[in-house]
């Protein structure tokens, strides 16, 4: 479970709030029960109060009624009230003291007021309960009336009368300095209007208040005070620490997060450039000069990235040697385009461009006249295309230039005034003697979608074959009816049947024909052809062999052809003292493996002549180094033989320089022997030439027997062709006689 | 039976013995109440005095009580002397009155009143078998002293020491005529005039005449045909006793016995020679 500070403090906000709340609850509670223990000890004392204010009253009426029954002016009136108003209008009045006293009234022994008329709260005759102590209550007042006998002596004797003193006893129950824990109302009794009781239970009777304790009250207010301030002081503290937290932890936290978030995106403008502000929390703080610190030297670093990148992209994308967009490129833009084509519709052309007999070139005058070439090629092609086109070199003497929204006959155009301009190309200066010429493919994709599109190289490359065919113009746009003679080069087909032929072997079979002696017509040896059964089906090397080529696997394909031929040999499914001749190409003989590769060959030496067949034009490349190999294969004990003569270039260099035993005449060579022209006789003279240093001569394509019959009347010592025999499994073969 | 506690018996007995001695003189000394002829309860001190001496009736001054400072300092010293004495506080109109009554009261008394009771008073004594009475009369009471003294025809009464007698001021005897007469036989309105010490005295018009007859003029001639020997003592420097008023009393043939330099016999100083001067002079009349 995860929870942000700022919820963190907000939770511990709350949690605080809460347990305040129940401290001030608890708090409330408690002062309440202060309070009521208070409250019951407050009306105790106001009880108290008013028991000693009664008993005070009491004490200073009963004083006071005593003092006038005692007084001597009472007997006389009582004895003589004839002029009883009189006097108790200007003597009786006087002789009160008590402050409270609001009127006195005398009576006779039977109870008779003196007066004629007396006021409330007194009556005009005394019942015996008035004789008592009364709480009286007249006209919304409330009085105390206490009555004493008036004797004929001071203390004793016959009781002449009565002395009733009123005490208005709400003045009387306020003392000057007043009450401390009582306090009253309008009335203080809770006597009826005219109601007379006696004072026997004259507390209960009165009605009072109790005054609130101002001190505890006071102590009460201070708590609740305190409480409510240090409350607010705490959650004042705690929003301050809260706001505290979120604004010098909390934010800076985030900002750090959010920078380091950034920091993890690709984007550069998303790149963050380091946090500003400092922070004021030090751990904090070192925390932000530490990222920025990393941050600087990541970005120092992602700058070096970036130009390493940018170098690298160039390097992955641009041939070294011509400057060109490279393979990858080229991929990767016409991935770009086939986007392009998904969105919406899209007018592509596509041309390729190969170089014609570039490995013979660069066999023949070396690399670095190659490179130049190529080189060559490359900027007189960038001379015509315009600013935004881009060249690519797709494979070693293969370009490509795409053509987006294009017009149709632009591609073309620019094809044909690139091979004007290498025509004109002065690559005689590279020491070449031959001219040279490129094969150019254009295949269109006009308003295609991608799917289509998709197929547009392989066209392109349709019509570039197209192009290499002697017979056929250099510039070849394509047309549907291509396919027919692309489809061997180009078929999947045949690369799927390479491929397993590579990884697994099985599908290799050898057929085997016969090379004889012109003379006896006797075979001599047999030249291991290879074949790939798929589908049901042999597949001959037309078919293949252009793919083993174009995807440069001549020294795995022929490393699968020696274990058949092994295979053969280890069955003796070859005739002991018959030769076999087996067929090496150009890469396998630089090959430093090829010896080991071959050495499972010479225990069969003793039964079996073998010879190595190496294509003229293979051995063009690395001749010193082939030459060695192939000297150090001879003296192993294998015979070298120098295969499809006169197909290449410098076949007399080959053979001044290289060790060869056997020169197999290309078929075209021996048609042109046949044929009685200048050529045929200047080959003719070729043959004599050849057999001086005492080469085996060997007559490839003998087709029939004039053929058969010239070739042997020139010196050839060996045959090959369909008249003598054609490819067959070796179970196939003819039993000698 | 030991020594000590036979000791604390005879102390005991002899507590007892002091005690039963002086027995009669505590039950002759003391408070008296009685019930006077019109039914009134009256009180006065009474000390037997030695029965061999005189007695002395000892009136108070004018609305005052027998427990008057100068009534008591008196009292006191002739029961000192072995005087026999009774000092009586007159009712006036208030049974058992104990407090001197204010001029401001209601005065239903009259003067005749007072008289009789005085005489009631002389009867006890007499009755008491005190054949020789002096009468002390203290201010105005020296005058109703006098009164009782010209009424009673009693051998007993056999002298009168009058102690700073004043001259009574004027009064409006004619006002108090016509009130008398409009009240015809009631007690007609309260009158208020000043009487005797009172500046303003309260009483129905027949009570106040009872006293206020008796002017200046009438207690000097009733001075002058006194039956008995008559003796006035005044402070020679008594605001009450004006020269002429002096001139006058000691033309009526009474003897004239001045306090040298006194004042005012209840200053403490002067008292005690007052004490002295009536002692002396009692003797004399004794």
């Amino acid at each position: 479970m995860q929870i942000s500070l700022a919820r963190l403090a907000l939770l511990l906000l709350g949690l605080s709030a809460l347990l305040f709340g129940v401290l001030g609850f608890y708090t409330y509670w408690q002062v309440r029960e202060v309070d009521r223990e208070q409250n019951e000890r407050q009306f105790a004392r106001a009880h108290a109060e008013i028991m000693r204010a009664v008993d005070s009253i009491l004490s200073q009426t009963r004083a006071q009624v005593r003092a006038l029954a005692s007084w001597d002016e009472a007997r006389q009136q009582l004895a003589d009230p004839a002029y009883y108003g009189y006097w108790r209008s200007e003597r009786l009045t006087l002789r009160l003291t008590y402050e409270h006293a609001i009127g006195v009234e005398l009576y006779d022994a039977q109870g008779r007021a003196l007066a004629e008329a007396v006021a409330a709260p007194f009556v005009a005759e005394l019942r015996y309960l008035d004789q008592r102590p009364l709480l009286v209550r007249e006209q919304g007042r409330d009085f105390l009336l206490l009555a004493e006998p008036v004797r004929a002596a001071a203390d004793d004797g016959p009781v002449l009368g009565f002395a009733v003193l009123a005490v208005d006893l709400a003045s009387a129950l306020l003392p000057p300095d007043g009450l401390r824990f009582a306090a009253f109302d309008s009335r203080v009794t809770t006597l009826a209007e005219q109601a007379r009781v006696p004072t026997s239970d004259v507390t209960g009777k009165i009605r009072y208040h109790v005054r609130p304790d101002t001190a505890a009250l006071s102590y009460q207010a201070m708590l609740r005070r305190l409480f409510l301030h240090i409350a607010v002081a705490a959650l004042l503290f705690l929003g301050v620490v809260m706001l505290s937290l979120e604004r010098l932890v909390g934010r800076p936290l985030v900002r750090l997060a959010s920078n380091i978030e950034r920091l993890a995106e690709d984007a550069d403008e998303s790149r963050p450039s380091g946090l500003g502000v400092a922070f004021a929390i030090e751990e904090l703080e070192r925390v932000r000069r530490s990222i920025n610190n990393y941050q600087s030297r990541l970005e120092v670093m992602l700058r070096g990235l970036d130009r390493k990148n940018r170098r690298l992209w160039k390097l992955a994308h641009h041939d070294s040697l011509t400057g060109c967009l490279n393979r990858r490129a080229f991929e990767d833009d016409w991935r770009h385009i086939l986007e392009l084509a998904e969105r919406r519709s899209t007018d592509v052309s596509l041309i390729l461009m190969d170089c014609n007999h570039f490995r013979a070139i660069n066999d023949t005058y070396g690399h670095s006249v190659g490179d130049d070439v190529l080189k060559g090629i490359a900027a007189t092609v960038r001379k015509i295309l315009g600013r935004g086109d881009r060249l690519y070199r797709i494979a070693n003497d293969e370009f490509a230039v795409i053509f987006v929204d294009a017009a149709r006959e632009h591609a073309a155009e620019l094809a044909r005034r690139c091979l004007a301009s290498i025509e004109q190309h002065g690559f005689t200066q590279f020491g070449m003697r031959e001219p040279v010429r490129l094969s150019v493919g254009i295949a269109h994709c006009f308003g295609g979608d991608a799917r289509e599109l998709q197929g547009l190289y392989r066209r392109a490359n349709v019509a570039m074959f197209r192009a290499k065919r002697p017979d056929a113009p250099p510039l070849a746009v394509y047309e549907p009816e291509m396919e027919r003679t692309a489809d061997i080069a180009l078929s999947s087909h045949a690369a799927s049947a390479v491929d397993e032929a590579i990884s697994t072997g099985g599908n290799v079979e050898m057929s085997y024909q016969p090379v004889v002696d012109l003379r006896s017509r006797s075979p001599v040896y047999y030249e291991g052809l290879v074949r790939l059964r798929a589908e049901g089906r042999l597949m001959t090397p037309d078919e293949f062999l252009l793919q083993v080529e174009t995807r440069h696997l001549e020294a795995e394909f022929d490393e699968a052809v020696f274990a058949a031929l092994l295979n053969d040999l280890n069955v003796g499914r070859l005739p002991p003292g018959l030769g076999m001749s087996i067929n090496v190409s150009g890469a396998s003989i630089v090959d430093p493996a090829i010896e080991k590769r071959l050495a499972p060959f010479t225990r069969f030496m003793d039964r079996h002549e073998l010879l190595l067949e190496v294509t003229e034009t293979t051995l063009i490349s690395q001749l010193q180094l082939a030459s060695a190999t192939l000297e150090r294969l001879r003296h192993q004990g294998f015979k070298i033989a120098l295969d499809d003569f006169g197909s290449g270039y410098s076949s007399l260099r080959y053979l001044a320089d290289m060790p060869v035993d056997v020169v197999k005449f290309d078929i075209t060579l021996v048609r042109a022997l046949c044929e009685d022209t200048p050529r045929g006789r200047m080959l003719a003279k070729l043959v004599g030439l050849l057999k001086e240093p005492g080469y085996t001569l060997v007559a490839e394509g003998l087709e029939n027997e004039h053929m058969v019959e010239r070739t042997r009347t020139l010196g050839f010592d060996y045959g090959q062709g369909y008249l003598i025999g054609p490819p067959l499994a070796m179970e196939a073969q003819p039993v000698s006689g | 039976m030991s020594r000590p506690r036979q000791a604390r018996r005879n102390a005991l007995a002899g507590v007892l013995i002091a005690a039963l001695a002086a027995l009669p003189w505590v039950g002759l000394a003391g408070e008296v109440q009685r019930q006077l002829a019109d039914g009134t309860r009256a009180s006065a001190r009474y000390s037997h005095g030695d029965p061999d001496k005189i007695s002395v009736l000892l009136v108070h001054d004018f609305l005052d009580t027998a427990d008057s400072r100068l009534s008591r300092a008196l009292f006191e010293r002739l029961e000192r002397a072995r005087i026999g004495v009774l000092a009586p506080t007159l009712a006036l109109g208030i049974g058992a009155r104990r407090e001197p009554l204010d001029c401001a009261a209601l005065h239903l008394h009259h003067f005749e009143q007072d008289i009789r009771e005085l005489g009631d008073w002389v009867d006890w004594l007499l009755a008491r078998g005190r054949a020789r009475i002096v009468l002390v009369g203290l201010g105005y009471g020296a005058w109703q002293a006098l009164a009782l003294a010209e009424r009673s025809l009693s051998p007993s009464l056999q002298a009168l020491l009058m102690i700073g007698p004043p001259e009574p001021p004027a009064v409006d005897l004619d006002a108090l005529h016509a009130a008398l007469r409009e009240a015809g036989g009631g007690r007609g309105e309260l009158q208020r005039q000043a009487l005797w010490d009172c500046p303003r005295y309260v009483a129905p018009p027949e009570a106040l005449l009872s006293y206020a007859r008796w002017t200046g003029p009438r207690l000097i001639e009733l001075l002058g045909a006194a039956p008995l020997a008559v003796r006035i003592i005044a402070a020679e420097r008594d605001r009450r006793l004006g020269r002429a008023w002096r001139v006058r009393l000691a033309e009526s043939g009474a003897l004239m016995q001045s306090v040298p330099a006194a004042d005012d016999f209840l200053n403490p100083a002067h008292l005690e020679a007052l004490l002295e001067v009536v002692v002396a002079g009692l003797t004399i009349e004794g």
